[in-house]
């Protein structure tokens, strides 16, 4: 699995002709136009460890405006039905990017952009599942009982699992038709609405990616009106510092754009490597984007 | 009888006046359709614009105006980046009639006040097109080039002073460096 991963990664990055940057997983360091505003729905459906089965999802609607050339803002909220049967309001994020640094030149760029994120979630900390299991009751018959199975997370996942807050860098470049972007940032655990951070969950981590982009379609720009379908790689990784726990992720993604004004992102993503005790290690996600430009 | 020779007169300054017909931008930082596609709805927001034909594979951007229209080209420019992006080309074409230039010197033209670097002294006449060569109208690797053109600080800010005046355009004004 991983040589192929690998060998995706060659592949994209020696014949990428044209190259993308709208990623599905994270931010580039670009930002929206001024005075544009943006809707999105994600979708995300989750294989949980406990069952190994694709029971989990979440739901996050978001809204993004472009406030200026440097800056723009993101409100996401959450829903899920991860910690019970029913689907359940979970709680939203606050999201601003303010691009610093830009160099340009025809058909290139080098961008660098600070972001920052906070997220008020109201979930437990751990996940309980109820199961009945039928038991010998002493008598020669069979009695129903009742157990409880706990799951802990220590993951750190502020769109939806837990609260805290993040702030980090992301730098794109675009060069010779082809675009990478590298992202860091320091993330802090904060206390859910509801439940506080447990004494071994870590409180501090450090969030990093890489983002590889290939445009497939159109092979030659004629119209605005032409379907773009985009291919794209992302590692995105945690560590705990002082833990010795860590996580590594690969997502392979596939991006619909119509009209050069809606989106159709596609994605999944799995673990390659890690130690952490997650609740879920693989999700499919499915998003629209919608973009109004020149809004106010 | 004086009024129809006064709206006679100012028809013939109308036809006979210097006037932009048409302005090209080249922008830079992007490949995709979907940024191209924020310039093109940036510019053709603009009060004074008429219609945008925009190349997305080059990245360039062909507008035309209103008729009589005052046009704004730092309003234009500033869409570009508002967009998110930056102008890499700026050009004009203009009509005129009968504008003596010189080298690095002020003139007054199609409402503007122009300083035409890197040309022989002459008289314009008819359709040219000029490139504008200010900070933000260019790359600024170009830009950096050109610098050796002038000595003239409004070169750096875009505004006449002392070095940069002229008769009829006064300090403190707007003035844009082009060339042909």
């Amino acid at each position: 699995m991983k040589k192929i991963i690998w060998t995706v990664f060659v592949v994209l990055f020696c014949t990428a002709t044209h190259a993308q940057e709208l990623y599905v997983n994270t931010e580039p360091a670009s930002n929206m136009a001024t005075g544009s505003i943006g809707f999105r729905l994600l979708s995300k459906l989750y294989k949980m460890n406990y069952n190994n089965s694709f029971t989990s999802y979440r739901i996050m609607p978001e809204f993004m405006i472009g406030a200026s050339r440097h800056l723009m803002v993101h409100v996401a909220g959450y829903g899920s039905n991860m910690f019970q049967k029913k689907f359940r309001i979970e709680g939203g994020s606050l999201y601003a990017k303010y691009r610093f640094y830009s160099q340009d030149d025809v058909h290139e760029h080098f961008r660098i952009a600070a972001f920052s994120k906070i997220s008020i979630i109201d979930n437990p900390q751990q996940l309980k599942i109820e199961t009945k299991k039928l038991l010998p009751d002493g008598n020669g018959g069979y009695a129903q009982q009742l157990y409880t199975s706990t799951y802990k997370t220590d993951e750190f996942d502020i769109d939806g699992l837990n609260s805290g807050i993040v702030a980090g860098v992301v730098a794109t470049k675009l060069v010779n038709k082809i675009a990478v972007s590298g992202s860091l940032d320091y993330g802090y655990r904060l206390n859910n609405l509801n439940a506080k951070v447990l004494p071994d969950q870590p409180l501090s981590a450090v969030n990093y990616a890489a983002s590889f982009g290939y445009l497939l379609l159109p092979k030659e720009y004629v119209s605005y009106k032409q379907t773009n379908v985009n291919l794209y790689v992302e590692l995105l990784g945690t560590t705990f510092p002082g833990r010795g726990k860590f996580y590594t992720d690969v997502a392979p993604a596939i991006q619909f754009i119509f009209n050069s004004i809606a989106r159709l992102d596609l994605s999944y993503r799995t673990q390659l490597a890690g130690n952490t005790a997650r609740l879920s290690n693989n999700y499919l996600m499915v998003r629209l984007e919608y973009n109004i430009l020149n809004a106010f | 009888m004086k009024n129809i020779i006064f709206i006679f007169l100012l028809l013939c300054a109308a036809v006979t006046n210097a006037q932009v017909k048409k302005v090209s931008i080249q922008a830079s930082g992007l490949t995709c359709s979907m940024c191209s596609n924020a310039i093109f709805k940036a510019l053709k927001s603009v009060d004074f614009v008429e219609k945008v034909d925009a190349n997305i594979k080059n990245s360039t951007f062909e507008i035309t105006f209103k008729p009589n229209a005052d046009v704004d080209f730092d309003k234009l420019k500033n869409k570009v980046e508002g967009a998110g992006f930056f102008v890499a080309g700026f050009w004009a074409t203009v009509h005129f009639d009968n504008l003596k230039i010189k080298n690095d010197a002020p003139v007054e033209s199609i409402g503007k006040n122009l300083m035409f670097l890197h040309v022989a002294d002459q008289e314009l006449n008819g359709d040219k097109t000029v490139k504008f060569l200010d900070k933000g109208y260019t790359s600024a690797k170009e830009y950096k080039k050109n610098s050796t053109l002038t000595t003239k600080e409004c070169y750096k800010t875009g505004i006449a002073d002392a070095t940069c005046i002229d008769s009829g355009i006064s300090k403190g004004s707007r003035i844009y460096h082009v060339t042909i």
